[in-house]
Parts: C-alpha cells; sequence; structure tokens
C-alpha cells in the first residue's frame, strides 16, 4: 500500500483492476500449460497399421479424425479394428494410441467400395509377421491363417528348445568351472599334474533361434490393385461409426536401379543416383565407392502419408512430387562395367572394405580391401562392401550387369569430368556490351540523318 | 553442388536454360504487348490501315515478328549454353533440349497474351502494367510451388504448410493455362517419354495462342485503329 500512496484514488482503483486481472490471466496461462501437457484422450474406433513401406514393414495409426489410409499396390497390408483411447500429440503433431488403457479388437469384416460398390469383403484373419534374418533385419514376411499358427509354434518350440540348452548349459558350464577349480586346487595345494587329455572341455553354448516369429494376432489382410477404394466395418447389419475411410492403393511410377556414391575422402556422407536421367560429375580425381540397391518411385504425397498416418499435415503440398524407396537390400549379384565410348574398359566386382584409422593421434583414415585371414587386425567384418571405381579423367559410361554379362535395366549412368568455368564469368556480359554497341550505332546514325536532313534546307 | 569432389545432377544446365528463355520470351511479349497500343497512341495504325491490310494480318505480322526474333535469340542461347557444356563438362541433357523446345510455345503464348492486352489497353502504360501483372502472378505461384513442394513439412510451422498445399494446389489447377506451369510439366512428361501428355500440351500450347490471336484481332476490330476509340 505504500507504493499505492502517492496514486489517486481514481487511479488506484485502475492499478488495482490492472493487477487482478493480471492475476486471473496469469492463473489461466498456468491452467492452460497444466492442461496442455495432459492431452485429452477420446475413446475411438482406429486401424492398428503395419503396411508395407517398399522395403520391409512400417507400423502405423490410422485415427478417427484423419480419413484417409495409404497402401502400396499388390501387397500385403495389415488393418487391426481397435476400440482405443487416442489423442493428439502436439510435440510431434501427432495422433497417438494409449494402447496400454485400452485395447479392444472390433469384430466384424471389412467392405472395400469401389465406385459405389462392394468389391471385396475381408474377414478377420489370424496373421504374424516373420523376419527371418532376425529381428532388426528389414527382411519381413507376412503370414495368415494355419501358416501363422505353425509358424509361431515353430518358434514359440524353438524358443523353448533353446531356454532348456541354455539351462543344461549353465549346468554343464558350473560343473566344468568346478571341476577347473578343483583340478587348480588339487594342483595348487597337491602338486598334482593332469595330462591334456584329463582336461574337460567347455560346454558348447547354444545358440538362440536366428529368426522371429511375432505372437498371432488377428487383424484384416488387404491386398490389393492400385486405385481409390472406400472402406468400412460392418458388424452384422450396421457399420462400425468410425470406421469408414477413404483408401489410396497407389503404385510405383517407375522403377530402377540406385547407385550410391561414396567419395573417398568423405565415405560417411552417401550422394543417391536414383534414375537414368542422373550423370556423376567428378571434379577430383578420388576414387568412388558404388553401392547398388533396387529403387521404386512413388508420388511423394501418397508415400509420406503412408510412413506418417497420424499425422494430419503429413504430405500436403507434396501432390506434385515424386520419390525413389530403395526396395531391396545392397544387391550382391552385380557388376559394373566401365564403357569409354563403346570399348569396355573395365569390369568391377563387389568387395569388402574396411575403414582403417590412421595410427597417429592425427584425425583421418584410409579405406583398404578387407582380408578375412587378418580379422585380428582388421576386424570380425567388413566396414562395407562396394564397387570401387578410380578412372582418369574423361567422359564414361557406367553399365550394371548381371553375373552373365547382361545389362540390368535403369542400371546405366554417365560419368564426366567437370572442370571449373567460374573465369568465364564475362561471357555473360557479351549480349550486354553487344546490346550497348548496337544502341551507340544507331544513336549515332539516327544523330547523322537528322544533321544531314537540318542542313538540307540551308544548301537548298 | 560437389560434395567431396563428386555431384550427381539430372541436367545442370536445365535451370539456367529455363530462366534465360523465360526472360527472353517475356521481354519479348512486353514489346509486344505496348506495340499496339503504342502505335495507335501515335497514330501510324491508323496510317498503316489505309493501305490493303486487315486486323488478322497485321496481328499476325507482329507476333511472327517476336517468334523469329525470339528463335534468333534462341539459336544463340544454345550455342551460348553448347560451348559452355563443351568447355565445363557439363551435360546438356534431355531436359535442357526439351526446355529448349518447350520455350517456343512459352514465347508464342506470351507474345499472343502481351498482343491481347496491348489491344484491350488504353495506352502503353496500362497494357505494360496489365501485362507484367498477370505474368508476375502466373511466375509467382510456379516460383512459390516449386520452392515449397521442395521443402519438407517438417522444417515447415502449420500455417507455412497450408500456404504450401494451396500454391500447388493453384499451380496445379493453373497447369493447364500457366505457360510457366505446362512448360515444366512438358519437360517432366518428355523426360519420362510420355508421349501422349507431351502431344496434348503442345496441342493445347497452340490452341491457346491461336485463340488468344483470333480475341485480339475480334477486339482490334471492334475498337478500330484511330487514337482515342
Amino acid at each position: 500500500m505504500t507504493a499505492l500512496a502517492p496514486v489517486t484514488a481514481p487511479s488506484r482503483t485502475s492499478v488495482l483492476c490492472f493487477l487482478v486481472g493480471s492475476m486471473l490471466l496469469m492463473s489461466c496461462a498456468l491452467h492452460y500449460a497444466a492442461a496442455s501437457s495432459v492431452p485429452e484422450m477420446e475413446d475411438q474406433f482406429v486401424y492398428g497399421l503395419t503396411v508395407w513401406d517398399g522395403l520391409t514393414y512400417t507400423s502405423g495409426l490410422s485415427p478417427q479424425p484423419i480419413d484417409e489410409i495409404h497402401i502400396i499396390a499388390d501387397s500385403d497390408n495389415i488393418l487391426a479394428p481397435y476400440d482405443t483411447r487416442a489423442y493428439f500429440w502436439p510435440i510431434t503433431g501427432e495422433y497417438v494410441a494409449d494402447w496400454s488403457s485400452k485395447q479392444i479388437l472390433v469384430e466384424g469384416v471389412l467392405e472395400v467400395i469401389l465406385d459405389g460398390r462392394v468389391v471385396e469383403t475381408i474377414a478377420l484373419e489370424t496373421y504374424t509377421l516373420r523376419y527371418p534374418e532376425g529381428f532388426n533385419s528389414l527382411n519381413v514376411e507376412v503370414l495368415t491363417g494355419d501358416r501363422a499358427l505353425a509358424a509361431h509354434e515353430e518358434y514359440r518350440q524353438a524358443v523353448s528348445d533353446f531356454n532348456e540348452a541354455a539351462d543344461l548349459y549353465r549346468q554343464a558350464l558350473a560343473e566344468y568351472n568346478s571341476t577347473i577349480a578343483e583340478m587348480f586346487r588339487q594342483m595348487r595345494e597337491e602338486g598334482k599334474t593332469f595330462s591334456k587329455e584329463e582336461i574337460p572341455t567347455p560346454p558348447t553354448e547354444p545358440e538362440p533361434p536366428s529368426y522371429y516369429v511375432q505372437s498371432v494376432r488377428k487383424a484384416f489382410v488387404v491386398n490389393l490393385p492400385g486405385g481409390q477404394y472406400t472402406i468400412r466395418v460392418r458388424q452384422d447389419d450396421r457399420i462400425v461409426p468410425g470406421s469408414t475411410k477413404k483408401l489410396y492403393v497407389f503404385d510405383p511410377r517407375r522403377s530402377g536401379l540406385s547407385f550410391v556414391v561414396r567419395p573417398e575422402d568423405s565415405y560417411t556422407v552417401a550422394l543417391r543416383s536414383d534414375s537414368e536421367e542422373h550423370t556423376l560429375y567428378l571434379a577430383k580425381d578420388i576414387p568412388l565407392y558404388i553401392q547398388l540397391f533396387d529403387v521404386e518411385e512413388y508420388s511423394s504425397y501418397h508415400y509420406t502419408r503412408l510412413m506418417n498416418s497420424a499425422n494430419p499435415t503429413a504430405g500436403l503440398g507434396m501432390q506434385n512430387e515424386y520419390v525413389w524407396v530403395i526396395s531391396s537390400p545392397q544387391r550382391p549379384d552385380l557388376r559394373i562395367r566401365v564403357y569409354r565410348g563403346n570399348r569396355i574398359v573395365s569390369e568391377i566386382d563387389e568387395k569388402p572394405y574396411q575403414v582403417v584409422q590412421t595410427q597417429s593421434s592425427a584425425l583421418g583414415y584410409t579405406i583398404v580391401e578387407w582380408d578375412p585371414t587378418a580379422t585380428e587386425m582388421m576386424g570380425p567384418k567388413p566396414t562395407f562392401s562396394a564397387f570401387r571405381l578410380h578412372v582418369p579423367p574423361g567422359e564414361y559410361r557406367l553399365q550394371a550387369v548381371f553375373s552373365s554379362g547382361e545389362p540390368i535395366s535403369g542400371g546405366g549412368r554417365a560419368l564426366r569430368g567437370v572442370r571449373k568455368i567460374g573465369h568465364f564469368w564475362w561471357t555473360a556480359l557479351v549480349p550486354l556490351f553487344l546490346g550497348l554497341g548496337v544502341y551507340t550505332v544507331r544513336r549515332y546514325s539516327i544523330g547523322t540523318l537528322q544533321s544531314a536532313a537540318t542542313r538540307l534546307p540551308e544548301d537548298s | 553442388m560437389l560434395q567431396g569432389g563428386v555431384a550427381i545432377s539430372k541436367c545442370p544446365l536445365e535451370y539456367p536454360a529455363y530462366l534465360t528463355t523465360t526472360i527472353l520470351a517475356l521481354y519479348l511479349a512486353l514489346c509486344a504487348s505496348i506495340s499496339v497500343s503504342r502505335e495507335r497512341d501515335q497514330g501510324t495504325l491508323e496510317v498503316l490501315f489505309c493501305g490493303p491490310m486487315n486486323h488478322g494480318s497485321y496481328l499476325m505480322a507482329r507476333f511472327s515478328e517476336q517468334i523469329v526474333l525470339f528463335c534468333i535469340a534462341l539459336c544463340c542461347v544454345t550455342v551460348y549454353f553448347t560451348v559452355m557444356s563443351l568447355v565445363s563438362g557439363l551435360e546438356l541433357g534431355l531436359r535442357f533440349w526439351s526446355t529448349i523446345a518447350g520455350s517456343v510455345l512459352l514465347a508464342s503464348y506470351t507474345s499472343a497474351f502481351g498482343l491481347l492486352v496491348s489491344v484491350l489497353s488504353k495506352n502503353p502504360r496500362t497494357a505494360t502494367a496489365v501485362f507484367l501483372l498477370v505474368n508476375l502472378i502466373l511466375i509467382g505461384i510456379r516460383t512459390a510451388a516449386s520452392v515449397l513442394s521442395g521443402t519438407s513439412n517438417e522444417v515447415l510451422s502449420a500455417s507455412v504448410i497450408y500456404l504450401k498445399l494451396a500454391t500447388v494446389v493453384a499451380d496445379r489447377a493453373l497447369r493447364w493455362v500457366s505457360p510457366f506451369s505446362y512448360c515444366t510439366w512438358l519437360t517432366d512428361a518428355v523426360e519420362l517419354g510420355d508421349v501422349r501428355i507431351v502431344a496434348i500440351i503442345v496441342a493445347a500450347a497452340v490452341i491457346y495462342t491461336a485463340l488468344l490471336l483470333s480475341l485480339a484481332t475480334k477486339a482490334l476490330q471492334r475498337r478500330g485503329v484511330r487514337t482515342g476509340q
């Protein structure tokens, strides 16, 4: 109140009003801040998605507010109808499901509608995902029905066998360790010696299953040709609310072979050439390491929406763009043929390479061919496998071929040495000076004509 | 852009060629847009029409002049880029040649449009303003759509994403009428080997040009050739 003392009565009221208003605003802001950190959950029908992305399977979610799903044509895609609790998470800008609080499978059949007509009815089916090279591998296959059950049973049995073998191994290892300890004790205390044959061999550690099979679930397995469909879930004679969505099934526009190029002095930052229209320009005489992958070109809009199905703004404004997507692991079955004109100058095979750090404290590395007999020095696995290309400056054509020599479609690239042309900047000014020259000549001609015309009456 | 001494590019000279030919076409079309209104303004059109001249042949002559000038300039541009390609080692490529060929369509459309604006305008200043305004809007939409669609949504705010969507939708809608959009589309179609789309775009460009020239002829007949008409 001391601070308010010199203030007159009406202005004191204003200050009080201001303070009360500020406090109200602050409390509102605090309330908002507290509320914004706890998202508003909503019970809703969603499709849990496991969709083919061209290379492997990607998980996603199609919540009720987003009325479209995008999948690649002629591939198995899993649409699991669930009643769950979902919310919008503004930090990542996407919808998220709280599966742990509620996840009830919605029974029914999936109706696929094209041009107002039901063209396919898909029943719920048991399915599983099988990872033949382990869970972290990109190689995944969808198994349905009895095959799914059999694969999961086989995997469960393999895991059970492994656990039993691991138990036996642990027992054998304990026995082995105690035997060795006893032998050491006898050597130490009694001076007993043992022949080589008397020393027991350690037990062999069992290998866990090299593959993985997901638990069996139920969902709709959708595999459709390209087109724009509508889908909905029917339960007897009613449509499940929120289950009607547009289903965009899209095909690749083109397919080809991607050249992933790693220059020797920056091998971690690769450049990609996905189409045959690309030219590789070399400004330095350096070796290149090239890796080959299959690629497919999709609409950016559809592909981005496929990969970010729960993000309402994903892909917006990308309707006119296309994106190349790697659709296979690195191709090990190809060779690269190097042409100069029509003449083959070399044919390169893919080899494993190891990146070796320099021995001194200075930063740097060299890339050497991996030697499988020197794993102690080089490590158990090569850093990467690639085609090493080192050609003198010039104009070449690279062509990926099968081991039989037959060229692979989309596997050609031009390779050209490029020279710096910065010192030719002045050529851009040639038209300007030419124009100035023409302008000056014309002005001079007009001036001459005018002076001739003005002189004419005097002479006459 | 070189990275570790290596660059991968589809056609590094396509964009410079597109820029050069667009500036050329616009400059010549701008000249066309002020030609008729200036001649009418100065009274030379009236004198010209005293001879055996009709409105259609006058405009065709004006249009042909622009196209011939453009083709001469285009030859110089092509020679310049070919020399630069030989000197630098940069490949010209299919997209470059389709850009060069497509620029003739661009020049014909903009010249015909310039003549129509010129015929309809009262004076050269109005003609210039209208011509520049319309073309700058079309170029602006094409450029904004091109820049924004190449930018990932992850780095854009929600409002810019919707702006991006609006420009892309506008560009898609204008694809059939804006020469700046359909010439880019033509280059893409040539790259994909889509003969049907190439034929449709070329036919559409020819039809637009003919339509604009006939509209300009009708407008000139209605407005007459005298000053102040």
